[in-house]
Formats: structure tokens, C-alpha cells, sequence
């Protein structure tokens, strides 16, 4: 094998890592922080290796200089999607969630996903998401440049906004039974009218 | 449909609202004294929809009304409102004119001052006046007992599980029912002990 063909081997076999690696990451917060793991357990593994190699063989030259910058990348990088995935994990709301997308869906999908989550509850017709934050869902459902304050002037705090697709969205960040809401109206697809309650679980 | 400015509201529509209610909301006692009989609705959405469209529609054409009014109850000062708070609404869209209130509790009331429906934020709304609306409504909607007491169940879960004040339910059945009934609707909802101030 000549140089030049174990260079385009590794190049090939590091890509293929890579990808796999990347996509397993970017599928659930799990796989960036097994992914993240693994980044710093070699890194470090090689780190240590290629200061044993300086020190009982070829001494400081640019080649091993090199492979430490590269392993002190791969370390931070790790470091970096370890915390990421945390982040991500505890985003999703539960500590049971540990395969939920890491991007958060918005607009009409962000919907789909609250309703989906959501359960009968107290009230005529009211659905629950027990101890999801109702704020941070009408903002991801909300059409950005269509939010404004909630008409009713007594309900300080609160908003409303349009449904990307069509139909109105409304949070209430308190009720007459204490729980925060958000009223959807006439979005295609649904009931005229859905209330949500974000009751504490 | 037709949208009104607050100062219009306040020339044309007011007399006719405080004929009808005092001004309260649906947790209080809204009515005025001479508007009866009264009853509680459960499962009412901020506007006229199913089962409940239909019985008022039928009423409004009975009475010889040709629309209604609707009331946001919760304003801003006229100066700072950007969109109208009061509207009439022909009979041809009642089924059609709820995106304009939802999520404001409000007033549907005749353009006569016969009657009104007052609603909440928490699914549950008042009507008063006009024998022959509330007649309607109780012929109509068959299963009023059962909503009563699934109103009743949300309230004890509410109260249970976030600690609310639920001591506004007495005077309100009170007001829609008389104290008599009242009292024997919150025997049967075990929620006597709102009564005696003490759980």
C-alpha cells in the first residue's frame, strides 16, 4: 500500500465514522452524549499515548505536536456534545425522554406534538399537559411575527397569535382554576376550539 | 356582522346590558333581579356552538329577534383598544361568529333586554331571562343534570389539586337556583361543607 493509498483508507474509514457518529448524535440527546463519551475517552487514551510516544521515542516533532492539537480538539468537542445532549435531555421535559428529538418542532408540527402529548383532563372537553411549560409552547407554535398581547387586559402576561396554516392561539398564563392554558381556534384539522391546561404534575 | 367602537357601545349598547346584567361575571351573582329564570350551562366555549346554538337560535326566532349582541367583558381603555370588543351578530352567523371572543370571557345578550349568557374562562356559562329561552335550552339539551355535576367534579379537582378558591360557587348557584336548591345541589355535589366555611 502506498502512501498515498493509506491516507485516502483513513480519510475514507474517518468519514465513514464521522457520519455514523454524527447521525447517531443528532438522532436523540442519548446518542450526542454517547457520542460526546466516546470523543473524550479516545481523545484523552490518545493523548496519553502520544506524550508516552514524545517521551520514549521521536521526542517533540510537528507530527506529534499535531496529534495532540487533534486530541485536545476531539476532547472539547466531546466535552461540548456531552453537555449538549444534558441540555437537550432536559429539555425535553423528562427524565424518561431520552430519545426525543433534539431539534424542537414549531408551527403547525409544534402543535401536532402538544396535542399528541396532551391528555383528557378536568374541564368540559379540556385536554392536559401535566408539567410542560405553556409558554414555551405557544411560542414555538405561534407564527413569530404574529404575536401580541392577549386582548383581555386582566390577564397580564398574556398572548396570542396565528397558527402557521391558519387558526388563532392564545396562552393564558393563569386561569380561574389556577392552571395555565392555551385556547386554539379554528386551525384546519381540529375542533373549533381546544382548550389546554398545564396543570403541575 | 358588525363591530362597535366603545363609544358606541357606551351610547347604544350599555342601557340595554345594564338591563340586563349588574355587571359581575359568571363566578358572581350577574344578573339583574327582574331577569329570570336562570340556569348554569357546563361545557359552554365562549360563543354559541352545539348543544347550545341551536335552542337559543330557535328561541331568538321565536321572540322575533333577528341577532344578538356580544360583549367582551374585560376591556382595555378606549384609547388603547386595537380591536373592537363589542359586535351584533345576525341570527344567519351565530354558528359563525366565536373566533372573534374566544378566549374573552363575555356577554351574548338581546337586542331587547330580555336575556343574556354570561360565560366564564373555565367552560361554564349563566343564562338568565326569558322563560321561553331557558325552557328551550332544559328541552334541548338533555343531559343539563349530568353537566351540573361534571361541573361540580372540575371544581372538587381544581380545589383539590391547585388549592382554589372555590368559596364563589355557593353564592352563584344561589343566584341562579335560589338558596333552597343551591343548598341541595351542593348536599348531592358533597360540597355542603362550602356552607359552613369549613372543608
Amino acid at each position: 500500500m502506498t502512501r498515498w493509498e493509506w491516507t485516502g483508507a483513513h480519510a475514507l474509514s474517518g468519514g465513514i465514522i464521522g457520519g455514523v457518529a454524527g447521525g447517531i448524535a443528532a438522532a436523540a440527546p442519548i446518542g450526542l452524549i454517547v457520542v460526546g463519551t466516546g470523543g473524550v475517552i479516545v481523545s484523552g487514551a490518545d493523548f496519553i499515548h502520544t506524550i508516552n510516544i514524545m517521551k520514549a521515542e521521536t521526542g517533540i516533532t510537528a507530527c506529534t505536536v499535531t496529534r495532540l492539537l487533534v486530541d485536545v480538539a476531539g476532547a472539547v468537542f466531546g466535552g461540548v456534545g456531552i453537555a449538549k445532549g444534558v441540555q437537550a435531555w432536559r429539555a425535553s421535559g423528562s427524565g424518561l425522554r431520552w430519545l426525543s428529538p433534539i431539534v424542537p418542532t414549531t408551527g403547525r408540527a409544534a402543535l401536532n406534538e402538544m396535542h399528541a402529548k396532551s391528555e383528557p383532563g378536568s374541564g368540559w372537553d379540556v385536554r392536559e399537559v401535566p408539567g410542560a411549560n405553556a409558554e414555551k409552547w405557544f411560542y414555538r407554535i405561534a407564527d413569530p411575527q404574529s404575536v401580541g398581547p392577549h386582548p383581555n387586559p386582566n390577564i397580564p402576561g398574556g398572548l396570542k397569535g396565528k397558527v402557521p396554516g391558519g387558526g388563532e392561539i392564545f396562552y393564558r398564563p393563569f386561569t380561574g382554576s389556577e392552571n395555565p392554558a392555551i385556547d386554539i381556534s379554528n386551525v384546519p384539522g381540529y375542533t373549533n376550539y381546544i382548550k389546554y391546561h398545564f396543570p403541575p404534575r | 356582522m358588525e363591530s362597535y367602537t366603545e363609544i358606541e357601545f357606551r351610547k347604544n349598547m350599555d342601557p340595554i346590558f345594564r338591563a340586563i346584567f349588574t355587571g359581575g361575571s359568571a363566578y358572581d351573582a350577574p344578573f339583574q333581579p327582574g331577569i329570570q329564570p336562570r340556569l348554569l350551562l357546563y361545557g359552554f366555549h365562549w360563543y354559541l356552538h352545539e348543544p347550545w346554538l341551536e335552542p337559543v337560535v330557535r328561541t331568538l326566532k321565536e321572540l322575533g329577534e333577528e341577532g344578538f349582541y356580544v360583549s367582551a367583558l374585560y376591556r382595555p381603555k378606549p384609547e388603547e383598544q386595537t380591536q373592537p370588543y363589542h359586535w351584533f351578530v345576525p341570527l344567519s352567523e351565530a354558528a359563525s361568529y366565536g373566533a372573534v371572543v374566544v378566549s374573552q370571557e363575555n356577554a351574548i345578550y338581546s337586542v331587547n333586554s330580555q336575556w343574556g349568557i354570561i360565560c366564564s374562562d373555565e367552560d361554564h356559562a349563566l343564562v338568565g331571562g326569558s322563560e321561553l329561552l331557558v325552557e328551550n335550552i332544559k328541552n334541548a339539551v338533555g343531559d343539563l343534570d349530568y353537566r351540573l355535576s361534571e361541573f361540580f367534579k372540575a371544581w372538587k379537582d381544581y380545589h383539590r389539586r391547585n388549592k382554589v378558591d372555590i368559596t364563589w360557587i355557593p353564592p352563584m348557584l344561589s343566584h341562579v337556583y335560589g338558596p333552597e336548591k343551591a343548598a341541595q345541589l351542593l348536599r348531592q355535589a358533597q360540597l355542603d361543607w362550602l356552607l359552613h366555611g369549613e372543608e
